[in-house]
């Protein structure tokens, strides 16, 4: 026993420390587990109960009901500037053969952005909508600029939001112009479309939009412009970095698309994905 | 000396509050000063390494689980931050090292070891470029939160009543 005692004096640190160290990793690989789920949904929720009253309390806005309602419009026909312009391609396409009648309505809720956290890798905020709202998770985050992330999880009166920003958010996009489909994520310094085949046209300038494969989001949202594509000499892909249109960090008022993502395709996709890891 | 030992835990949620809602309207390209670091360096140069250690796994859960952060990152880095800026605690210096320029440095070094930590942890993969995780990730942010530190260097009381 003596020696127990006298290796934890001289390494209690070190013992400690791996320990803590282990437990995190744990907790890092259990993250998606329901339990891990459920107890960050009542802790947050907690949490964006207490930083709300805050919220009120800081820069106070003059004609907020009016910016609200103005926002709100602003982002609805974002949506069917969008979707003319999706047309307008695929008309050309197809050359009168088909005449498609669109019977989608958009529903966006407000919300206001009530804490922000920033890092590199996962920046993510909280509004103050949730469940009672209407809100779920999956449904996309919006404003009148373009996509801002998806909601990751919602309690009652709160949501968080994963924003482009999240090494953790993926999405299907497409380029509008040529239709190359891409899987756009976050490095922790850029917006990148990785692993295109160098055939793809791909031009500086291209508009990248959301897919419609996309099981999260599948309706064609604005994300940004491409600015730089990585032709490397060696290999058979290129990464293309995207400019997003929306300043993450600047916005304070979002609008939540209220439409329920596709389960079945949900679970199709997410099987192959998680059987790629 | 058992309540002291606790204070930074009350502490936390103000600067939790401070961090989320106040520091987001200074961000730098997308970067913010890590004050709950500040808080977590300040009470391992004040309790020693094994302290911070603790501390900082407890403060990482409660930031992981409050603003949605993958579990287990914020405890992963801090944890290892206190580690590094535990060994520059000295009992006898305990009650000034604040007070003085290598406060910062300490500061400095803990954030990028938060930073790099935190980044490798929740985004690891083969083709991470090395350069840029040090300095876009790691580097910049690490004195954005040195600068933040330097005015709780110059404005901490003489005598330490927290």
């Amino acid at each position: 026993m003596p020696i127990f005692r006298n290796i934890w004096e001289q390494f209690k640190e070190y013992i400690v420390l791996v320990f803590l160290l282990l437990v995190s990793v744990l907790f890092i690989s259990r993250s998606d587990h329901p339990s891990v789920k459920n107890l960050k949904t009542t802790t947050f929720g907690a949490f964006s109960f207490i930083t709300s009253f805050f919220a009120d309390a800081l820069p106070s806005e003059s004609l907020k009901y009016e910016n609200e309602k103005l926002r709100k419009q602003n982002a609805q026909l974002m949506l069917e500037i969008n979707k003319i312009r999706e047309y307008g391609i695929e008309n050309g396409e197809l050359k009168n053969l088909l005449s498609l009648k669109d019977t989608v309505s958009y529903y966006v809720i407000p919300a206001t952005i009530i804490s922000k956290s920033f890092s590199p890798d996962q920046t993510t905020f909280s509004i103050n909508q949730g469940k009672k709202e209407g809100i779920k998770e999956g449904m996309a985050v919006i404003t009148g600029e373009g996509l801002v992330g998806i909601i990751e999880q919602s309690s009652e009166d709160f949501s968080l939001i994963r924003t482009l920003k999240h090494v953790n958010f993926r999405v299907v996009v497409k380029d509008q112009r040529s239709r190359f489909q891409g899987i756009l994520h976050w490095s922790g310094s850029q917006l990148i479309i990785s692993n295109l085949p160098k055939t793809a046209e791909i031009k500086l300038g291209d508009r990248i939009i959301t897919s419609e494969l996309s099981s999260f989001i599948g309706q064609p949202f604005p994300i940004g412009i491409v600015k730089k594509i990585i032709n490397p000499d060696e290999g058979y892909f290129n990464n293309v970095l995207v400019k997003p249109f929306v300043e993450i960090e600047k916005i304070e008022h979002v609008f939540i698309v209220a439409a329920v993502p596709q389960k079945i395709k949900n679970s199709v996709e997410l099987n192959f994905y998680n059987s790629e890891n | 000396m058992k309540l002291d030992k606790v204070l930074p835990i009350l502490f936390f949620i103000p600067i939790l509050i401070i961090q989320v809602q106040i520091l987001p309207y200074f961000e730098l390209n997308g970067m913010v000063p890590d004050l709950i670091l500040v808080l977590l360096v300040f009470y391992t140069l004040k309790f020693g390494q094994l302290y911070g250690i603790i501390l900082g796994f407890i403060l990482g859960a409660i930031t992981d689980l409050s603003t949605g952060s993958i579990l287990g990152s914020a405890m992963f880095s801090k944890t290892l931050s206190a580690f590094i800026a535990g060994y520059f605690y000295n009992e006898n210096l305990a009650a000034t090292i604040v007070k003085s320029p290598m406060f910062l440095g300490i500061v400095f070094l803990a954030g990028l070891v938060n930073v790099i930590a935190f980044s490798l942890i929740a985004n690891f993969n083969l083709n991470m470029n090395i350069f840029s995780l040090l300095i876009d990730q790691g580097i910049l942010p690490s004195v954005y939160t040195t600068i933040i530190a330097s005015l709780v260097m110059v404005f901490s009381p003489k005598r330490s009543y927290i």
